[in-house]
């Protein structure tokens, strides 16, 4: 492709690619599952930004933000979080 | 007053300020905001002539730390540590899968475009550029400064992403963050250079101690850093008159 306004997103691939070993798959191996669904609008969100900009209204801070990949977040996510959270108690303390 | 603020790479700064003790470190008052993983939601606005914080834990940290509930234009001095913040862009185990389309290290994986890249890159930091826009927008004085560069030993890395990669999408998030931030007029202060590797990562003497518990801190750098990165901060501001 020349056109850099045109790209290819590979919704196929992060579904159907064996690496993927058929996990986001309804038990008769037809059907994308609703994971499989959330996974690729990450990904693809992710690229380009949407969610994020859709997200307008004023959180608590008991609510976390608002997030696509919710229940799909890989743990190290989590662990940087915990870490920066952590690391700015130990410097600052609690209000 | 001149104030620093941001995410937790602030915390580094904050050390680095007891090391450097003189008279114009003491004069700063430097307190984290909170948590980077805020940054990627509107976190912002503009209501009147200030800009408050949206997100619960960075208001609540300003009010705490600068006695104030908005940012407005005034003879106070602000340097926000939100830039380059790129652990969100490379950590994300899609990297395990996917990669640049050129350079070494970059085979037998699915390819990204350049211009993909770049969307995820500024995707990432869409609401930071926002938040540094509404206090252009109100004449307010400000300078950025970046995060650290990227630690070898994120988890990230130990678990499998290629650290050609992550280099690689630092070095394009840098890029991206520098142009957009010189075209608006944006002083932002960078790492001292003699704290890069010849990789791009951040030398392992600047990397954070363990927490006291024990426990590792993967991803800041340490006191030594803030001590540098806060001497080239005064020396870089002090010259363009904004400290």
């Amino acid at each position: 492709m020349n056109d850099e306004d045109i790209d290819y997103f590979p919704s196929y691939e992060l579904v159907a690619s064996h690496p993927m070993r058929g996990m986001f798959y309804e038990p008769n191996l037809r059907e994308v599952a609703a994971l499989g669904v959330a996974h690729v609008m990450n990904v693809f969100f992710g690229a380009h930004g949407s969610l994020a900009g859709g997200v307008t209204s004023q959180r608590t801070s008991s609510q976390p933000p608002a997030r696509l990949d919710q229940g799909l977040s890989p743990r190290v996510l989590d662990e940087d979080d915990v870490v920066c959270d952590e690391a700015i108690l130990e410097a600052f303390g609690k209000p | 007053m001149k104030f620093i603020c941001g995410n937790s790479h602030t915390i580094a700064l904050s050390y680095g300020q007891r090391r450097l003790a003189n008279a114009d470190s003491a004069s700063l008052k430097i307190f984290p905001l909170g948590s980077g993983q805020y940054e990627t939601t509107p976190f912002s606005e503009v209501r009147g002539s200030g800009v408050v914080f949206l997100e619960p834990s960075y208001s609540d940290n300003l009010r705490r730390f600068a006695g104030t509930s908005e940012i407005r234009e005034s003879d106070d001095t602000w340097g926000f540590c939100l830039v380059n913040h790129n652990v969100r862009i490379y950590r994300h185990p899609m990297w395990k899968l996917y990669s640049p389309c050129f350079g070494p290290g970059f085979e037998s994986k699915f390819k990204l475009s350049n211009a993909a890249i770049d969307l995820i890159v500024d995707a990432d930091s869409m609401h930071i550029k926002s938040f540094l826009d509404q206090l252009l927008r109100l004449k307010i004085n400000f300078f950025a400064i970046s995060a650290p560069y990227p630690r070898e030993d994120h988890p990230c890395i130990l678990s499998g992403t290629k650290r050609e990669i992550v280099a690689h999408l630092d070095e394009v998030a840098r890029g991206r963050w520098s142009k957009w931030l010189s075209d608006r007029g944006i002083l932002c202060v960078d790492p001292p250079t003699e704290t890069r590797g010849s990789d791009g990562f951040l030398k392992s003497e600047f990397n954070a101690p363990h927490f006291p518990s024990g426990k590792i801190d993967p991803h800041h750098a340490n006191a030594e850093y803030g001590r540098m990165m806060l001497q080239k901060i005064i020396s870089v501001t002090s010259g363009t008159g904004s400290f």
